[in-house]
């Protein structure tokens, strides 16, 4: 535990000079779940990543897309890999939606790891958390039973969605769907309040001209914090 | 205070139902740091099982004996009475929230971000959404207690009779809640699905409750006697749910390396139907509680647990004020989450349930005594309490 700990700390020390200060991600909401088949997939030299869920995930969606930052990244951290991050996502999709989505998506292009971005929508809709839960327990095994690993992706932070959804209750669900199928659970909700409590990017207070760079910001840090996820559980 | 509290109540029950009150709020209110200390965190059972398992409790008390009194068609009437005022409230919390989405969304400008948002069923179809409320169909994130409570207490008026039989009571009540479970049927929502607590469900927990408080004429009320036996079934049972929920929000990864079905079991656990771990966790620490908190024990009549039982004494108001104060507090919280907040949201949240905890005592104290001669009123006013 110990070991991993200063090992962690390492890893952050050595990726410090990658960080813009207001996006970095505390040690503790880092996952500690291990993905071995995408480690195996980065030693044998290509990475294919997909990435399904709502609007946030949609390519060419509303100026929220980060899975290209992501690739680039992950480029850049492992010069020789031939890295791959395609993203399926749809306005407004459920978790069978986006699921759906996803799964159309795996024959052709057979990824080493799935990220599920998905809950909010769920939240939102005050969908029935019994059938969000099964939901995600059915996908996960689907998507294992295509030989890809799984990831969740959790709800973004935002005070509105405190407020005035009951969006505990679904980051609950997840953490423990999380924890019960032993999938890796990345925990952007934490990371996005982290953000916004530290100077970082923070959309529900930007100003209405500094929208568009906040926004970049904002996906520039969520796509590090994924990086940052991945190394850490790809670590040996 | 002091003179407020009615002390020839059972202050124990009294003294969980004003914690459980407080916990509600707490629980309302996400982003609450005090969030992560109730109930909830270490127990399957959370607030809202001890609020309904009490709220049968005093309700099997006080309806028992206004029925043994003035018969069960005066008893049923004030129960529905109960009933409509609860209507009353939830409607009135109902365009509360509707209120306070609207100012969210103005103040917060969400437009730019949270674009994929249909929030508010009601700007969609307002005229539906209305109706659906009206019918307790729709119930907004938050405002799903009261239809619960308001389903219970309306069934409840109906099937006082069976308060003279308890075991027939508690047989039928299980009897339902099983084939309830088992067919896996609920009432309607609009939004899909069915009702975030499904009242026929978690009617066993209330009339659990029921039985344990009411003494039909010349008998004793259902007790659990103390055994060594069941004191160790209930630490079998909550030591290792308790820990189960630790690992759950503090290390996940611990769960998913127990080897056993643990995780499977707490991911099936719902909250919606009443899964039995819930029903058997409350009951455990009830019995518990029961048997560990002596009667008469002198805390329940110190300063700090005063203002619970004050609380608990006046669960009706103070219930429906926390439902409402957390509206505020989310509001607050929306603003700015820091520390100064967190002192001051708690701080107001309870010294307001507390006031008004106190106004209610107050009040019906004022009802008892100083009552114009010959009206039957006042002295149902206690029952009225429950």
């Amino acid at each position: 535990m110990i070991m991993a700990r200063l090992l962690l700390a390492l890893l952050l020390l050595l990726g410090a000079p990658a960080w813009s200060a207001p996006c970095d991600v505390p040690a503790e909401m880092l996952d500690g779940t291990t993905l071995p088949r995408s480690r195996a997939a980065i030693a044998a030299g290509e990475l294919r990543i997909l990435l399904g869920g709502s609007a946030t995930a949609e390519s060419g969606g509303p100026g929220m897309a980060y899975h290209a930052r992501l690739a680039a990244l992950l480029q850049l951290e492992h010069p020789g890999l031939r890295v791959v991050v395609e993203a399926r996502g749809l306005r407004g999709a459920s978790a069978p939606e986006s699921l759906a989505l996803i799964m159309a998506a795996l024959p052709a292009f057979r990824p080493h790891l799935v990220l599920w971005q998905t809950g909010t929508v769920e939240a939102v809709r005050s969908l029935e958390v019994d059938d969000f839960n099964e939901t995600l327990s059915r996908g996960i095994s689907l998507i294992r039973g295509s030989a890809a690993e799984v990831a969740l992706i959790d709800q973004q932070f935002s005070r509105f969605l405190r407020a005035n959804a009951d969006i505990e209750r679904y980051r609950d669900a997840m953490r423990l769907i999380a924890a019960a199928e032993g999938v890796a659970l990345l925990r952007r909700y934490d990371w996005m309040y982290h953000w916004v409590e530290n100077g970082g990017p923070d959309m529900e207070r930007a100003p209405r001209p500094e929208r568009a760079a906040t926004l970049a910001q904002l996906n520039e840090c969520v796509a590090r914090a994924i990086a940052l996820q991945l190394r850490h559980s790809t670590r040996r | 205070m002091q003179q407020l509290i009615r002390s020839a109540r059972d202050l124990r029950a009294d003294v969980f139902r004003g914690v459980a009150l407080w916990f509600i709020f707490i629980n309302h209110v996400p982003g609450n740091w005090l969030g992560m200390l109730t109930i909830r965190n270490f127990t399957m059972a959370d607030a809202t099982e001890v609020f309904v398992f009490l709220a049968g409790y005093a309700g099997g008390i006080a309806y028992g004996l206004l029925m043994q009194r003035e018969g069960w068609f005066f008893a049923a009437t004030r129960v529905l009475g109960r009933v409509g005022t609860l209507y009353v409230a939830h409607i009135f919390l109902f365009v509360v929230f509707t209120a306070q989405v609207g100012f969210s969304a103005a103040t917060l400008d969400r437009a730019a971000y949270l674009d994929e948002l249909q929030m508010d069923a009601f700007g969609n179809a307002p005229y539906e959404a209305l109706v659906q409320a009206l019918l307790l169909a729709f119930q907004p994130a938050f405002l799903n207690i009261l239809p619960l409570y308001i389903v219970l207490l309306a069934m409840f008026a109906l099937a006082l009779p069976l308060l003279y039989r308890p075991w027939l009571f508690l047989g039928a009540s299980l009897a339902l809640y099983a084939l309830v479970r088992g067919l896996d049927f609920n009432l309607p929502s609009w939004t899909g699905g069915g009702w975030f607590f499904n009242p026929l469900g978690w009617q066993l927990l209330f009339v659990c409750g029921a039985v344990i408080g009411f003494a039909p004429p010349g008998r004793q009320p259902l007790r659990m006697p103390w055994s060594p036996w069941l004191l160790a079934a209930c630490l079998a049972l909550l030591i290792p749910c308790g820990a189960a929920m630790l690992a759950v929000w503090h290390a996940p990864e611990w769960l998913a390396a127990l080897p056993g079905p643990w995780p499977a079991l707490i991911d099936g656990v719902d909250k919606t139907s009443l899964h039995p771990l819930r029903l058997l966790s409350l009951l455990a620490m009830a019995y518990l509680a029961a048997h560990l908190v002596p009667r008469g024990a002198a805390w329940l009549n110190g300063a700090a647990a005063r203002p619970f039982v004050l609380m608990g004494q006046q669960g009706l108001p103070v219930f429906c004020a926390s439902i409402f104060l957390s509206f505020l507090g989310r509001l607050a919280l929306e603003q700015a989450d820091g520390p100064a907040m967190q002192l001051a949201v708690n701080a107001l949240g309870l010294a307001c349930l507390l006031a008004v905890a106190w106004v209610s005592a107050w009040y019906g104290q004022k009802l008892r005594t100083a009552k114009p001669p010959g009206t039957a009123l006042p002295a149902h006013a206690a029952a009225d309490r429950a």
